[in-house]
């Protein structure tokens, strides 16, 4: 199995939870959020983004509302809803809990596991 | 120089040469395709794509650079993702999911499932592939479809014709796209309901989001869109009405054939199955192939097949067409028709015959006695059949087909009487073998001349329509007497019957 593949799976776990992150931080449009995506390297093609926009949005944890735009038209602007927030929360709580989950693989000495299985 | 096309992509107007519409296109159909399949938000998810495209289509116009090339749609499509980066995408959480994208591809139970399509299996056929690729496209074992056809070849020729208008018609599966396309998912009842469903959720989703006032706003062309939900309704029903169409036509088709084959096997009998098995009663064009016959099957089977070829090509929704193939066809079926026509209306000089003549002894004042025998009044029941205008009885108790001969009377200068026998038949070199297995018999015994009513050929001699045509010649003044039951073989309906004297 390739490195590659591990990667991109984990990329693509943590993918919603970026772009609640995103979110969290002020409504954006599809662009930004590919940008930022884009930046932080969480993303390969763009496609993808707009499934799990709308998959969120159909399932009540975001909205948007359309808004002119110097350069053309309308854009798509996306906005958490409440239970989006308490979602995001949700995730914030697993998130950490992973992280520590790890660092504590990481830390602790291997024998201990291993008395523990005998 | 290079063509461009117009398109309104998110509401603003781009130029795109031809071949990079093209590309878009297959790009955004095959993406809806696939969304469609896993997604309920297809549509919305494709708008948003279609306007992130737009955007980045705009960044690449400057003043100096007005069109869009292939080269810009390739890099909207690296950019955006094909379907292989979304079916990675779509499960979201879907830890188990380890398996590598290459590995998919060939995995058709994931993603690139289009619907099947009737193809020739070009890597495991024993001909042409087609009973191959009928067993895919029926998921089968290609054995029962290939002992299917062998048995429909030994009835009668059917399964030839059948394979090789499949043959022709059904395109092999080259690509890789088209072998999957081979074994995709099955037609069946429930699929059509589910391809009619999904159309008639476009259709509605169509519907739903024009009347949506966000979308109401933005649509200025709003009578476009009506159109195209009505185009889309009109459509889906004209598929099912056309493939409803289609159908019994085909299975319309193949009974005529059968009917047809079912006659030329058995040469009018009652056509029972075991006897396929005796090599007797093989298709009678085995045993006797000659211009004739050969003519007049071109002239029935060339436009069967071409209407077959027309009804698969619908049902199965295979777009070849074989144009030196079809005007080879028709022309060899014209040739063929013309022979036949110039066969039946210019009949003596395409008509063989074999001639043959008798003395009658007569004498002065002394009548001639012309009769009839009749043979075919028998107990057996009769079946009367007309072809071209010939009427052939069958009398089924005795396996016999009945001929009429015809018999003319005429006059001449010559002072003795004389009898001539003229067997012809369309297309066929006479003999005397021919003659023999006509059976017409006749008597002349002394100065009494019988005449049987009818005469018994094989059945396979059927299709060179034989016929047997007597004269009698007799000399002027001659007491003669006919026979009323002569009546219906004479030529000369008007003949008086009874004794009378021949004049000048």
């Amino acid at each position: 199995m390739k490195a590659e593949n591990s990667k991109a799976q984990m990329r693509k776990g943590i993918l919603e939870y970026c772009i609640l992150l995103i979110l969290e931080r002020g409504d954006a449009y599809a662009s930004d959020i590919i940008h930022k995506l884009k930046e932080a390297q969480l993303i390969v093609v763009e496609g993808t983004l707009y499934p799990l926009l709308t998959r969120h949005k159909n399932a009540g944890l975001l909205s948007y509302r359309w808004e002119e735009s110097t350069q053309g038209p309308p854009r798509k602007y996306y906005a958490l809803t409440a239970d989006g927030k308490a979602f995001l929360g949700e995730l914030d709580i697993a998130w950490n809990e992973l992280v520590e989950a790890i660092e504590g693989i990481k830390k602790k000495p291997l024998t201990i596991d291993h008395e523990k299985n005998n | 120089m290079k063509k461009t096309i117009k398109i309104n992509l998110n509401q603003q107007l781009f130029d795109l040469d031809a071949d990079a519409y093209e590309r878009l296109k297959k790009y955004l159909d095959s993406l809806g395709e696939y969304l469609r399949k896993s997604d309920n938000g297809a549509e919305e998810i494709l708008q948003d794509i279609e306007q992130r495209i737009a955007e980045i289509l705009t960044g690449k116009l400057q003043k100096t650079k007005q069109v869009v090339t292939l080269e810009d749609i390739e890099e909207v499509i690296r950019l955006m993702g094909t379907e292989e980066d979304f079916a990675g995408s779509l499960e979201p959480g879907d830890a188990n999911d380890f398996s590598e994208p290459e590995a998919n591809v060939n995995d058709d139970t994931d993603f690139d499932r289009q619907s099947r399509r009737l193809f020739r299996d070009i890597e495991n056929n024993m001909i042409g592939g087609v009973c191959s690729g009928l067993a895919a496209y029926f998921n089968v074992d290609p054995v029962w479809i290939r002992l299917t056809f062998v048995i429909l070849f030994f009835i009668n020729l059917i399964g030839l014709i059948i394979y090789l208008i499949l043959w022709v018609v059904v395109p092999p599966a080259i690509t890789t796209a088209q072998k999957l396309q081979m074994r995709g998912i099955p037609v069946t009842i429930n699929n059509i309901h589910d391809s009619v469903k999904s159309e008639f959720n476009k259709v509605k989703e169509n519907f739903r989001s024009y009347t949506k006032s966000e979308s109401y706003k933005r649509t200025r062309d709003s009578v476009a869109e009506i159109v195209s939900v009505l185009g889309d309704v009109v459509l889906t029903i004209l598929k099912i009405v056309l493939i409803v169409i289609g159908v019994s036509l085909l299975v319309a088709v193949i009974a005529v054939i059968l009917v047809f084959t079912g006659v030329f096997s058995a040469g009018f009998h009652d056509w029972n199955l075991p006897e396929i098995f005796n090599p007797d009663n093989l298709h009678p064009v085995f045993h006797d192939i000659n211009l004739f016959s050969v003519s007049l099957a071109l002239v029935i089977i060339i436009p069967v097949i071409a209407m077959l070829t027309f009804i698969i090509r619908l049902i199965f929704n295979v777009n070849t067409r074989n144009n030196i193939l079809s005007a080879f066809a028709w022309t060899i079926w014209a040739l063929a028709l013309v022979f036949l026509i110039v066969g039946f209306l210019i009949d003596p000089p395409l008509r063989h015959s074999y001639k043959e003549t008798y003395p009658i002894s007569i004498q002065a004042n002394k009548p001639l006695y012309i009769a009839c025998d009749e043979r075919s009044i028998s107990d057996a029941p009769l079946t009367y059949y007309t072809i071209f205008g010939k009427q052939i009885k069958y009398d089924k108790w005795n396996d016999n087909l009945y001929l009429t001969p015809k018999v003319q009377i005429k006059p001449w200068q010559n002072n003795y009487a004389e009898m001539e026998i003229v067997y012809h038949s369309a297309f066929s070199f006479l003999n005397e073998d021919f003659r023999r297995d006509l059976n017409f018999n006749w008597m002349i015994n002394d100065s009494i001349i019988s005449i049987d009513d009818c005469f018994t050929i094989d059945d396979e001699d059927i299709w060179m329509f034989p016929g047997v045509t007597t004269t009698i010649y007799v000399p002027d003044n001659q007491i003669l007497h006919i026979d009323g039951n002569l009546s219906h073989i004479l030529i000369d309906k008007e003949m008086i019957y009874g004794t009378f004297t021949t004049l000048k």
